[in-house]
């Protein structure tokens, strides 16, 4: 009797694992996305460990050493003041992954709990939440960062607020889309014969069913996320000099076009690669996780 | 049909007021009050400051405030800039938006009649190089930040070749590199749609039919395959729609565009509520409005939705 409840117990456990591992096969067989795995962890570890790795500090000037050209000395040229570009754009991955992570960390949450409620129970409460969705979703998404952030002071922490706030709707909806179409399964009308509590319920039965398209909607996200900050910085609106961001750095880059281009091209590069990474992770997790999708 | 009309309409309207009410708030509400922001460094006597509410109605609840917006807004009166004072909205957002729909509508044009050819390539030619490629190249081109990409052109095409003005809005040589930033995206989007309802339209059994009337490739394609493949196109325009009105503000400022874009960054920088407040208000207006247009013709199109409904 032991011996078959361990069997049924293996059985699980082996199922429950290896969903993800054909998962994470799938994905390893997909080259543009192991390319991009390999690409985003690089910049991850560079962004950490900024200090270190950067060769310079991003704020020293130098005033002998004014848009030079890449050399021994400044692997990529120096900018506008004689500061290292290839130091900045390392804190730049710094800020970038920051907010990128942070706001997406931020709506994934709100948007979970939110999208949970409204499609569990239904009724007024997802009315209510679903149309303040609605509201959101009326504003194309950059024009709302754009006027959220100019009523509020410039600073990292605005910026990380207003995107936030722009991006939690993405999630609300996909997540109770999701629970629509899981809770009247049978193992969650089962656990609800049973007595298991709403919470459990939607915690243990519910979302870890929904988690394949909010990995995905969190990787895309991020992109979209360090996108409209580059933009905003770029813009002259979002964060301010003389804190390196990408987007700030193409921004003064382009008043020096004809004699440095350098200066706007390098960051438009590496930002450039890294919304391509996301996306093709992003892409590739798609894939992976949801084998019916592909043809 | 004519409910689901009349839903989608009522949905619409709520969505407009409460967009513009929550724009409309949040402006109210933001940190420093627009008019103390204004005269705050001229040391303004308070009963002058009271005058100045009272003429505004700054001094009414928000909602109030919020009606007499609306009302004066239906009869085109958006109020008037804290910047160039005393200049009406309306003067400085009209014009602007004419310029942003006269160069925003050539770059939506290109894009769907250039997604329309590479996806439809890439449908048939599925599964080979030419396939592999346009997916990957158009996946690259959803990527690319917008202003990245603007500044490849420019030092491309207007520094080192010199084909183009780097900026500026006179000639339709300043169109091109605009315009093309502008549709790269959007194509990129449109043509993987335009392949995977291309693949499904395919496969579908007129197909075969049509094939078996003896119909040259070509003409199956185009009156069947294309027209069919049209309706899932149509809901991405209506999003695409919203994302070129966001990339105004970025291309518009690049290229230096007289539009609303630019001229919505410059409020923003300015500080000009009211102008900030009327661009939001107009470009959210826009984007809903399109997505209900664009929701009537995809009933027109397709017989399927008004027999279900």
């Amino acid at each position: 009797m032991t011996l078959a409840d361990d069997h049924t117990m293996m059985q699980t456990d082996r199922r429950s694992t290896s969903l993800w591992r054909d998962a994470l096969r799938r994905l390893g067989r997909n080259k543009a996305a192991v390319v991009s795995a390999i690409f985003l962890l690089l910049l991850i570890f560079v962004a950490v460990f900024a200090p270190i790795v950067a060769p310079y500090s991003p704020y020293e000037t130098d005033f002998s050493q004014v848009r030079t050209l890449p050399s021994t000395e400044h692997w990529l040229g120096t900018d506008e003041l004689g500061r290292d570009i290839l130091s900045r754009l390392i804190y730049g991955a710094r800020v970038s992954l920051f907010v990128g992570v942070t706001v997406q960390s931020m709506a994934t949450f709100v948007g979970i709990i939110l999208g949970l409620v409204a499609g569990y129970y239904a009724g007024m409460t997802d009315i209510v939440i679903m149309r303040a969705v609605d509201i959101m979703y009326a504003f194309p998404n950059f024009l709302f960062a754009v006027f959220m952030v100019s009523l509020l002071e410039p600073s990292v922490g605005s910026v990380i607020l207003t995107l936030s706030l722009a991006s939690w709707p993405f999630v609300a909806r996909l997540v109770r889309g999701q629970v629509l179409s899981l809770k009247n399964q049978e193992y969650v009308m089962a656990a609800k014969v049973v007595g298991t509590p709403d919470r459990a319920i939607m915690r243990r039965h519910i979302l870890p069913n929904a988690f394949s398209p909010i990995i995905v909607q969190f990787t895309l996200g991020i992109a979209g996320v360090i996108m409209a900050e580059a933009a905003l910085s770029f813009l002259g609106i979002g964060i301010r000099p003389p804190n390196p961001t990408w987007g700030g750095m193409i921004s003064k880059g382009r008043e020096f076009f004809r004699t440095a281009p350098h200066l706007a091209i390098y960051p438009s590069i590496v930002l450039g690669l890294t919304m391509i990474a996301f996306n093709f992770l992003g892409d590739g997790l798609r894939d992976a996780l949801d084998p019916r999708m592909k043809k | 049909m004519q409910r689901y009309i009349v839903q989608r309409l009522i949905f619409i309207v709520f969505s407009l007021i409460g967009a513009t009410f929550l724009a409309f708030a949040a402006s109210r509400l933001a940190p420093g009050d627009p008019l103390r922001m204004m005269v705050a460094d001229r040391n303004l006597d308070p009963a002058v400051v009271a005058a100045w509410e009272q003429r505004y109605g700054l001094d009414k609840p928000i909602p109030v405030q919020y009606l007499y917006y609306v009302k004066n807004a239906l009869q085109g009166d958006l109020g008037t800039s804290y910047h160039y004072i005393g200049t009406p909205v309306t003067e400085i957002l009209g014009p602007a938006m004419l310029v942003t729909l006269r160069w925003e509508s050539v770059g939506l044009a290109l894009a769907v009649i250039l997604a329309l050819i590479l996806g439809t390539i890439s449908a048939i030619k599925q599964n080979t190089w030419v396939d592999t490629v346009t997916m990957t190249v158009a996946l690259a081109g959803i990527s690319l930040p917008d202003f990245a990409l603007a500044t490849f052109l420019i030092v491309g095409f207007s520094l080192k070749l010199g084909w183009f003005p780097v900026a500026g809005f006179e000639t339709p040589l300043h169109y091109v590199l605009p315009v093309i930033t502008l549709a790269v995206g959007p194509t990129a989007l449109l043509s993987r749609m335009v392949r995977s309802s291309m693949l499904e339209v395919i496969r579908q059994d007129y197909m075969m039919t049509a094939r078996s009337k003896g119909l040259s490739e070509r003409a199956i394609i185009v009156y069947h395959g294309l027209r069919n493949a049209f309706l899932p196109i149509l809901t991405i325009v209506g999003i695409l729609v919203g994302r070129i009105l966001s990339g105004s503000f970025i291309v518009e400022t690049i290229f230096n565009i007289p539009g609303i874009g630019r001229v919505g960054v410059t409020a923003v920088l300015q500080r000009d509520y009211p102008v900030i407040l009327g661009a939001t208000i107009i470009l959210a207006s826009a984007f809903l409005i399109t997505t209900f247009v664009i929701d009537l013709l995809y009933g027109a199109l397709d017989p399927r939705i008004r027999v279900s409904d």
